[in-house]
């Protein structure tokens, strides 16, 4: 990995009751040496706020409930404000992402070859994803490749790095999980420079539990089409 | 005049006594208002020139009068449908920015206070 001493990386983690899985996170984090971990509590009603911290992460709270978009929103819109970040990873809370991919997803960002790196569960030879899964996201990410005139293997990734330029100009409107497809539409928007490293999701039941269920797929494409031509 | 009538032309003055009552009080627009009271003249005109309906409906390639006031409610309700959708999800849109806007100000409090 390039040197990236004096560069400023934070971890952005938005969590929504997640008080079994957010210590771990933040722990994991921080054995491999990313101390700026930045969580948005997404009106969580359990202990997420008091783990994270006791976890050393700062944390701002949603009063509630608000969605995924809107936590990622008020994340990079603080560290914009406050921190001037050189890099924000987003992260799940989840304990879906592993923090070893960090490295290569920042890589490309210090050597200046991209202004977002986007994880994609695609590009490893062996994935462990489950085929109905596999099949719907294959479905999200050709109607989002086709909305948003982009060519990506995994557009629904929570997983991400984004460098100086797309925490400046990447605006996310929805927000809920359609803010996925917002990030990509910004790419072209902005003339940003992407590229794609492989990670891997660990799908445990709990993270297929917590995450997107198959049937919300369908609602997010319609919403998506609703605010395209309203 | 038939009883019916005379209920519907009581509700339509309620109506149009309520659209005035807002605009005055400023809940309503000049447009809102506007776009209320052409509504419920043109159901008042109907109520007692139901005649009016019939030529309307002919000239609209619609067979009776009752048949065009049906279509036409049916385009009303849908626009109005529409219409407080948009409504409802710039609601929603606002509570999001407060929502934001508060974490971030909550947490600078916070650590002023600290």
């Amino acid at each position: 990995m390039t040197e990236n001493k004096d560069k400023k990386i934070y971890i952005l983690i938005p969590a929504f009751n997640e008080e079994s899985q957010i210590g771990r996170v933040i722990s994991s984090l921080k054995e491999r040496g990313f101390t700026n971990i930045l969580v948005i509590n997404d009106g969580s009603r359990d202990k997420t706020e008091q783990i994270a911290m006791e976890a050393g992460a700062e944390v701002l709270n949603h009063i509630i409930n608000r969605g995924q978009g809107a936590a990622l929103r008020t994340g990079i819109e603080y560290l914009r404000e406050t921190a001037t970040p050189d890099i924000i990873i987003t992260f799940d809370a989840d304990g879906q992402h592993r923090p070893e991919d960090i490295p290569a997803l920042v890589d490309p960002i210090l050597k200046g070859e991209a202004d977002i790196v986007l994880g994609s569960r695609f590009l490893k030879e062996k994935s462990n994803i489950p085929p109905i899964r596999k099949l719907v996201l294959k479905a999200g990410i050709l109607f989002t490749n086709f909305i948003s005139r982009i060519n990506l293997t995994d557009t629904h990734n929570g997983f991400r790095a984004l460098g100086k330029k797309a925490i400046e100009k990447i605006k996310i409107t929805h927000r809920g999980m359609e803010h996925a497809s917002d990030i990509i539409d910004e790419i072209p928007k902005n003339k940003l420079r992407y590229k794609e490293v492989p990670v891997e999701i660990i799908y445990t039941d709990y993270s297929k539990m917590k995450g997107q269920k198959t049937s919300n797929f369908i609602k997010m494409g319609i919403k998506i089409i609703i605010k395209k031509i309203s | 005049m038939s009883i019916l009538n005379i209920f519907v032309l009581i509700f339509i003055i309620f109506a149009i006594s309520r659209v005035l009552l807002r605009f005055n009080s400023k809940e309503l627009s000049f447009k809102e208002m506007f776009f209320w009271l052409l509504i419920w003249s043109s159901v008042l005109v109907a109520v007692i020139f139901p005649k009016v309906t019939t030529d309307m409906a002919t000239f609209i390639g619609i067979g009776r009068g009752a048949d065009s006031a049906f279509f036409i409610s049916i385009l009303l309700l849908f626009y109005l449908i529409f219409r407080l959708y948009v409504k409802i999800d710039n609601a929603d849109k606002d509570i999001t920015e407060l929502s934001i806007k508060l974490s971030k100000t909550l947490h600078s409090k916070k650590n002023i206070d600290q």
